[in-house]
């Protein structure tokens, strides 16, 4: 368990430390190493994790990512720029299958780049599942497949969603 | 398609079009949050309408650049998708807790 943060710390350390050294033409460390100690310290205190994922099934996945990116960018536009655009704006509840917290984070960040959805954030009940709070543009549109496809997508991608004797 | 040298013609269309796709895009965000009638509204039209807007214009910057800057300029694309994904989350998030304490 402790190897494991370890190894994410040290993963995302690099991983930090090579996007400043591009951006940045491998100047200004001075600046970034108190960055990065605040970086560690958020990282250990939050048990953020490193999520294991299915290469096989990241180009499907980036793929369906950038389909509703460009559908989602689309139907703003589309609406920003109608002579009478259609608004039917209101919260939504979404009970989510996803189950990891890291997981859900995730959904909830991607589904703000979504056709007609941005998220606020999850509730937690035990009684019940997970819920994601949505805003979304249109209440009376089908924003739900949307969302449902992106949670399949990402049970498919990462490895801790899916259980034992699950087919892909 | 050479870097520094001169463009095909097939390259100018297709970078010109890339370009005017991403302006379009800035040009629709922009009116969105003239027109949208709340503050969540709004930050649909920002986080999704500027993202590809700025994709497109780096995809037809790409065409007058060599690899690495091609990569870095990617590379800025993913960083300004996630920082504008988690903002705009907070953002909703920070509005509604105001909104319900009222």
């Amino acid at each position: 368990m402790i190897f494991q943060r370890m190894t994410d710390m040290a993963m995302l350390s690099i991983l930090a430390a090579l996007v400043w050294a591009a951006l940045t033409q491998n100047q200004g460390w001075w600046f970034f190493l108190p960055l990065w100690l605040l970086m560690l310290i958020w990282q250990y205190f939050a048990r953020l994790t490193l999520p294991s994922v299915r290469l096989q099934v990241l180009p499907g996945f980036i793929w369906f990512f950038f389909r509703q990116l460009v559908l989602g960018a689309f139907d703003v536009g589309w609406r920003a720029l109608a002579r009478e655009p259609q608004f039917s704006p209101q919260w939504q509840s979404y009970s989510m299958s996803l189950t990891k917290p890291a997981s859900q984070r995730l959904l909830a960040s991607l589904i703000s780049l979504l056709p007609g959805t941005c998220s606020a954030g999850v509730e937690q009940d035990p009684q019940q599942p997970d819920q994601l709070l949505l805003h979304v543009l249109d209440q009376h549109a089908d924003w739900q497949t949307g969302v449902r496809a992106l949670e399949q997508q990402l049970t498919r991608l990462l490895k801790q969603e899916t259980r034992a004797g699950d087919t892909l | 398609m050479s870097v520094g040298g001169e463009l095909s013609v097939i390259s100018t269309l297709l970078s010109s079009a890339l370009l005017l796709t991403g302006l379009l895009f800035f040009i629709a965000g922009s009116v969105a949050m003239l027109r949208f009638p709340d503050s969540y509204s709004r930050l649909h039209a920002v986080t999704k309408a500027d993202s590809l807007g700025l994709g497109s214009i780096i995809a037809g910057l790409m065409f007058y650049c060599n690899w690495w800057q091609n990569l870095l300029m990617l590379l800025i694309w993913l960083l300004v998708l996630a920082s504008g994904t988690v903002s705009c989350q907070l953002l909703a998030r920070f509005c509604k807790t105001k909104q319900d304490q009222a």
